[in-house]
């Protein structure tokens, strides 16, 4: 990495020239970061040694869709001992891809 | 005939991988029971079995996600899906828990798909999921409808997860019509007929000896007059 920290330093430095002040390096498993500030504004720079190992969290989004009415539900599909199984024992939510906290959600 | 249907799932509830059995039975009432994880379903010779995947992953559906999926300049991974999940194992079940029975099961359809990035940023790769909710309505009429979505990916970083989100949010309304669009497809097997009892069954519904399916991949509706 001494040539990459040369590089940080080299760039570091190129910001602080620029007038952005708290330049701030991070060093993580696939490289580092360089962040500064400027008034309102700011910069960032990473170098990387493998570009498609950027780390980043799992992502996810998504919910309920509205009704445009309320449903009329005389019977839905389902387990019905599935409710009694898991309230008596919620050790065995995960083997029906619930999470313990949602048996207690319902309890 | 009724047969008696036996579902060992090896990776978990309607979930992978199951070995099923079936068994002529004496017995017309229907009946199920979940002992150690094994579901068995006994099935009156009365049933209209209703399987949802070749209606749902067909040749085109999976052409119209394909387009879709390359309007944000991605491509599918796995043809299309159908599962049943239980309600309490659907991802947005902690934003409304009581929106249903938590033995109810809903309809799961997913696809996984890649998403090339830039070169500063990791691939994205992830899973799409829309699910339904069938039921029974005051008629007896069999009813689907579009209960909620939810996406799922790795990748994206560090600069990219902001931009892929937005445009999968985007997509969503645009995936929701198209599953509307499907829905009389897969009701119209039981269009204005009145039922006393709908049920789920992983996979085919196949009354053979023994099948070993995936339950991940297809799932049927069992309906009783």
């Amino acid at each position: 990495m001494d040539t990459n920290q040369n590089l940080l330093d080299a760039v570091g430095a190129a910001l602080r020239a620029a007038g952005y002040t708290n330049v701030a390096v991070q060093n993580d498993a696939g490289g580092a970061d360089i962040t500064a500030q400027k008034d309102a504004g700011g910069a960032y720079f990473r170098v990387t040694d493998n570009t498609k190992t950027a780390a980043s969290p799992q992502t996810t989004a998504g919910g309920p869709h509205p009704q445009t009415a309320p449903l009329e539900v005389m019977m839905a599909p389902g387990v019905a001992e599935l409710h009694t199984h898991l309230l008596a024992n919620p050790s065995l939510a995960p083997a029906f891809g619930f999470s313990a906290e949602a048996v207690q959600q319902v309890k | 005939m009724s047969i008696t249907s036996t579902y060992a799932f090896l990776q978990g509830f309607f979930n992978g991988i199951f070995i099923d059995t079936n068994a002529p039975s004496n017995n017309n009432q229907f009946g199920e029971s979940l002992i150690n994880g094994v579901f068995t379903v006994n099935r009156p010779g009365g049933e209209i079995l209703v399987n949802l995947g070749p209606k749902i992953s067909t040749p085109a559906n999976n052409n119209l996600v394909a387009q879709k999926l390359a309007a944000l300049g991605g491509s599918a991974t796995s043809s299309i899906g159908v599962q049943g999940v239980p309600w309490g194992a659907v991802p947005y079940f902690f934003q409304n828990p009581l929106g249903h029975q938590l033995s109810d099961m809903l309809i799961r359809i997913h696809f996984d798909f890649h998403i090339p990035t830039p070169w500063f940023c990791s691939d994205v790769y992830g899973t799409m999921s829309i699910y339904l909710f069938a039921f029974l309505d005051k008629a007896g009429h069999l009813q689907v409808v579009v209960d909620g979505t939810w996406f799922v990916f790795n990748g994206g970083g560090p600069f990219c997860v902001g931009a892929v989100k937005s445009g999968l949010l985007n997509a969503i309304p645009s995936v929701i019509s198209s599953v509307q669009a499907l829905l009389p497809a897969i009701t119209s097997a039981a269009a204005g007929i009145k039922f006393s009892r709908l049920y789920f069954l992983p996979g085919d519904g196949t009354k053979a000896t023994i099948a070993v399916e995936d339950a991940t991949a297809d799932l049927s509706i069992g309906l009783l007059l």
